[in-house]
C-alpha cells in the first residue's frame, strides 16, 4: 500500500495528511510558501500515484486559514488531477471556511465553479488552525 | 536634506500613473519625487535595516519587534555578546516607551521606536510623549549620565541600585544608565515641547558590533542621525504612516511583519488577515523579481511602509526594477486596472488553471488579486534611476468597511 505522505503545519506551509491506509486526505492552516511549486510537487504526485489503487470512495477535506496565490495556483493543479480521477472514481470535495472569512468562501466557490465536480464548501464556528500559534496568519 | 534626491532632477519621470485609474483617496500618495522615504529605501545598502515603528506597544507587539530585529542581527553574524548588548538595549528602550511614556492623546504623541543598522553600527530611536513637569529632572539625570566615565557609570549605577527609591513604575532610572553602560556611547537626545503640559522626548543610542568604541557623529544628513530621525517622525507624523521596514526582503521577515500587523491594531481579524495578504502578495513580488545587483545594494532591496487615514489603509512598496521590465510590468498593472470587475475575475480564473505558465510564483495571480482584494485601482510610479534600474513604486489602498 502507497506509504502516508503527512508534514505538519510550519508557518509558512500547511499541515497535510494524505493516508489511504485511514481513509484521510486534508489539509490546513496556512500556505505560502517562497516556492509553491516545489512544496505542492511531491503532493501531486502522490495523489497521482494513489488514484492507481483507490479507496472506494476518497474525500478531500481543506480547512485553510490562509493561502497566497502561488499556493492558489498549486491548488489549481491539485484540484485539476483529482476532477481527471473522479470520472471513474468516488471522489468529493469538501472546503471549510470560518464563517465569517468571505474570502475563503470566495476562493472555494471560485475552485467549485471551475472544477464541475462535487465540490461541497461548508462553513464552521470552529477556528483553524486549532492548534494556533500567534505567528499563523 | 534630501540629499539622494538632487540626484533625481536630472531625469525625467516617465509614468506617473494613468490619470483614468486615479481613484478615491490616491491623491494622498505623494509622487515618487516627493517622498521622503526614498532617500531613506536608497541608502539602505546590503545587510542593512531601517524599522520604524508608531503606536501602541503591547507585550506580544513589543516581542514581533524584537524578533524582526534579531533576524537582521543573525543575519550578520554578530557574535552572540555583541547581540545580547543590542537585545539589551533594545528591550530597555521598549520598556522604557511603555514604562515612563505618558498615555498619548493625540496621534502624533504615540509611541515610536526605531532599529536601523548602517555598516558595523546599530542605531535605536526612541521617541514619546512625557508630562511638562518631568522634562528637566530628565535632562539633569541624562547630562549626569553623559557626564560620567565608564568606572562613574558603574559607580553611579550601584548607587541608584541600593539607594534609589524606587518609582512606582519600577527601575528609579536604571534603565538610561543601563543603556549608557550597554552601548559604550553618550545617550543623545532630544525633548520638543508639543504644548504647555506634554513635551516629545527622543532617545538615540548606537552600538558598535566590532568593539564597544565611541561612536563618530554621523554626518548631520545622515538617515541614521537622531537629526533625521526627528525629521523622519515629523513626516511620518504629517503623512500617518504606522510602520517602516527597508531591507533585504525574505521569507523570514515577511514573517516578522505580519505577526506586528496581526498583533497591533483592534481591527476585525478578518481585515487584518485581508491586509496580510495583500503584503504577502507585494513583498513576495519582490523577493522573486526584485533582485538587484547595483554598488553595494544586493538582493531583493526595498522599502514597505503602510500609513492609515481613517478608515483607509495604504500599502506601498519601493523597489529596483531592470529598466527593461519596466514596460511589460506597466502594461500589466495598466490592463488589470482597465478591466470591469467580471471581466478581472475571468482573467484571474484563466491564470489559475493556466498550466503552462510554471514559475514558482502564481505567474501573475498577485497583481489580479491585489486590484480584486483591495478592491481600488492598483497605482504606481516607475522612476528611472540610471541605465540598468528604474524605482517602482506600488500603493494598494483599501477601506475597512
Amino acid at each position: 500500500m502507497l506509504q502516508p505522505l503527512i508534514l505538519s503545519s510550519t508557518k509558512e506551509t500547511p499541515s497535510v495528511v494524505l493516508d489511504a491506509q485511514n481513509n484521510i486526505f486534508a489539509f490546513s492552516d496556512t500556505s505560502w510558501p517562497q516556492d509553491a511549486v516545489k512544496f505542492y510537487s511531491p503532493i501531486i504526485s502522490w495523489v497521482e500515484e494513489y488514484f492507481k489503487k483507490p479507496n472506494p470512495v476518497t474525500i478531500f477535506e481543506f480547512k485553510m486559514n490562509y493561502f497566497n496565490t502561488s499556493s492558489a495556483k498549486q491548488f489549481a493543479k491539485l484540484l485539476s488531477v483529482i476532477k481527471k480521477y473522479s470520472a471513474n472514481n468516488i471522489v468529493k470535495i469538501v472546503w471549510f471556511y470560518q464563517r465569517d472569512d468571505l474570502d475563503m468562501l470566495k476562493a472555494g466557490n471560485r475552485y467549485a465553479k471551475l472544477l464541475d465536480m462535487d465540490f461541497e464548501t461548508i462553513s464552521t464556528d470552529e477556528n483553524f488552525p486549532t492548534d494556533a500559534e500567534d505567528y499563523y496568519v | 536634506m534630501q540629499f539622494f534626491l538632487i540626484k533625481f532632477v536630472e531625469y525625467k519621470i516617465v509614468c506617473i500613473f494613468n490619470p483614468k485609474n486615479f481613484s478615491i483617496g490616491m491623491e494622498s500618495t505623494n509622487d515618487i519625487r516627493n517622498d521622503y522615504l526614498v532617500d531613506l529605501m536608497m541608502s539602505t545598502k546590503k545587510d542593512d535595516l531601517n524599522y520604524i515603528y508608531k503606536g501602541e506597544f503591547t507585550q506580544n507587539l513589543s516581542q514581533h519587534i524584537l524578533s524582526l530585529a534579531e533576524k537582521n542581527i543573525d543575519r550578520n553574524r554578530i557574535s552572540h555578546k555583541i547581540k545580547k548588548r543590542v537585545f539589551h538595549i533594545m528591550v530597555e528602550s521598549i520598556q522604557n516607551i511603555s514604562r515612563h511614556g505618558d498615555s498619548p492623546v493625540q496621534p502624533e504623541e504615540d509611541a515610536m521606536f526605531s532599529i536601523q543598522k548602517q555598516k558595523e553600527w546599530y542605531y535605536i530611536t526612541t521617541g514619546n510623549v512625557i508630562e511638562q513637569e518631568k522634562v528637566e529632572p530628565l535632562r539633569a539625570k541624562l547630562d549626569k549620565i553623559n557626564n560620567l566615565d565608564s568606572a562613574e557609570l558603574d559607580l553611579f549605577y550601584r548607587e541608584v541600585l541600593s539607594n534609589g527609591k524606587l518609582s512606582t513604575k519600577g527601575g528609579a532610572g536604571l534603565g538610561l544608565i543601563e543603556m549608557a553602560r550597554k552601548s559604550g556611547n553618550k545617550l543623545s537626545y532630544d525633548l520638543r515641547q508639543i504644548n504647555g503640559t506634554t513635551s516629545y522626548f527622543y532617545m538615540h543610542s548606537n552600538i558598535n558590533t566590532i568593539s564597544l568604541g565611541e561612536a563618530p557623529e554621523p554626518p548631520e544628513n545622515s538617515v541614521i542621525s537622531l537629526k533625521y530621525m526627528t525629521k523622519l517622525h515629523q513626516y511620518i507624523n504629517e503623512h500617518d504612516i504606522v510602520l517602516i521596514y527597508s531591507a533585504v526582503f525574505d521569507q523570514e521577515n515577511l514573517l516578522s511583519l505580519i505577526s506586528i500587523m496581526k498583533n497591533r491594531g483592534n481591527d476585525t481579524l478578518n481585515f487584518k488577515k485581508k491586509i496580510i495578504s495583500l503584503m504577502v502578495e507585494m513583498l513576495q513580488n519582490i523577493i522573486h523579481h526584485g533582485g538587484v545587483e547595483m554598488d553595494e545594494i544586493k538582493g531583493s532591496q526595498g522599502i514597505f511602509y503602510i500609513s492609515i487615514k481613517k478608515e483607509k489603509y495604504y500599502l506601498t512598496t519601493i523597489n529596483y526594477i531592470k529598466n527593461s521590465s519596466v514596460d511589460i510590468l506597466k502594461n500589466k498593472i495598466d490592463h488589470i486596472n482597465d478591466l470591469t470587475d467580471e471581466t478581472r475575475e475571468n482573467f484571474y480564473n484563466e491564470r489559475l488553471f493556466d498550466f503552462e505558465i510554471n514559475s514558482p510564483t502564481g505567474a501573475g495571480l498577485g497583481l489580479i488579486e491585489m486590484r480584486i482584494k483591495s478592491r481600488n485601482p492598483i497605482y504606481y510610479q516607475f522612476y528611472p534611476l540610471n541605465n540598468e534600474y528604474s524605482l517602482f513604486k506600488l500603493t494598494l489602498c483599501l477601506e475597512n468597511k
